[in-house]
């Protein structure tokens, strides 16, 4: 299993800014939230596991954190 | 100075070679709102020597009550010169000058090589790629940061090391579904927490304190959780000199999302 953090308007689309899933991959995490809520089609967002950054697809491990957060605007 | 800065010269790692170097530095400030107002006046009281503010906009009824460089009487006012003229009779020995112009490249070439740190405090995001593809350009280290609701995000960047914002944040996101301040409301506050968290990054920076390379910061004010994301250092894409960058199109990128 692993713990998936959202942020921002993320979390708001989502309903909650933390998920446990059990998937193989981040691109897997990111198609089963989109599967569930369409609208974060429209948004892009940094993925990272275990606080890093990840630019590529990335198998993930049980207990691995995903974060997905959006870049902010409001000033 | 005659004990005005005595508290933080107190500090080891500043002393008086640390107030030395803050007021003979130079800021590039682009955005006089939320993250602004606290920004400046934590540069300007700590002795920061010169300050340029950018900003276009007029203050408004509905900035005040968080945009707290400004009184009624300012009203109609462009922020830049309202907020220097704030901060130049509170704080004179802080050279404040405001600049009255949108921030684009042609004023990016022309400004940032005499200042020694940019910061984005704007809410807009051609603003914050060309400050980020200028810094490069300039080998300038730049502050970040940026509010949604509750939440905020800040960051340092020092393309000389190779870490930038597109680092993390390569294609820029759809506006029509990006929250403003001036769509879902914001509590002034959040803003004011962002722009000192900022302000905080400038003046390590500046001093040879930082230790955020690679980093960027997550606050959710309301539950007081954090999250740092780390990233690699690596060549940015976006314009590479100063010709490219003049060419470069910002309004076209920045809507050019993945819908």
């Amino acid at each position: 299993m692993m713990n998936v953090l959202l942020f921002g308007r993320l979390a708001e689309i989502c309903g909650s800014n933390n998920y446990t899933f059990d998937l193989k991959d981040t691109d897997s995490v990111c198609d089963k939230l989109s599967e569930d809520f369409p609208e974060i089609k429209r948004l892009s967002f940094a993925v990272a596991v275990n606080q890093k950054l990840v630019v590529q697809n990335t198998e993930l491990n049980d207990g691995d954190e995903v974060a997905l957060m959006p870049p902010y605007s409001g000033g | 100075m005659d004990g005005y800065f005595r508290r933080q010269i107190q500090l080891n790692e500043i002393g008086e070679a640390g107030q030395q170097k803050l007021l003979s530095s130079k800021a590039l400030v682009v955005g006089a709102g939320g993250l602004g107002c606290t920004l400046l006046q934590n540069l300007a009281a700590c002795g920061m020597g010169d300050i340029i503010i950018v900003d276009f906009d007029v203050v408004e009824y509905h900035n005040l009550h968080r945009q707290t460089l400004f009184a009624p009487k300012d009203i109609g006012k462009n922020k830049a010169e309202a907020s220097s003229l704030f901060l130049s009779e509170r704080y004179p020995h802080c050279h404040v000058t405001p600049v009255t112009e949108v921030f684009n490249a042609r004023l990016a070439l022309a400004m940032l090589a005499d200042n020694d740190i940019l910061v984005d405090c704007s809410d807009n995001l051609q603003v914050r790629y060309l400050m980020d593809d200028a810094a490069r350009i300039f080998g300038k280290c730049w502050v970040h940061a940026s509010v949604s609701k509750f939440s905020l995000q800040w960051a340092l960047f020092r393309p000389e090391n190779g870490y930038s914002y597109r680092n993390v944040f390569p294609v820029p996101p759809n506006p029509m579904f990006m929250g403003q301040c001036n769509t879902e409301g914001i509590l002034g506050a959040v803003p004011a927490l962002a722009g000192a968290l900022q302000a905080n990054l400038v003046l390590n920076a500046l001093l040879g304190l930082d230790q955020t390379d690679g980093k960027i910061f997550h606050l959710d004010t309301r539950s007081g959780q954090s999250y740092t994301m780390n990233y690699e250092a690596k060549p940015a894409a976006g314009p590479a000199n100063a010709e490219s960058l003049l060419q470069y199109n910002y309004e076209v990128f920045c809507q050019n999302f993945n819908l």
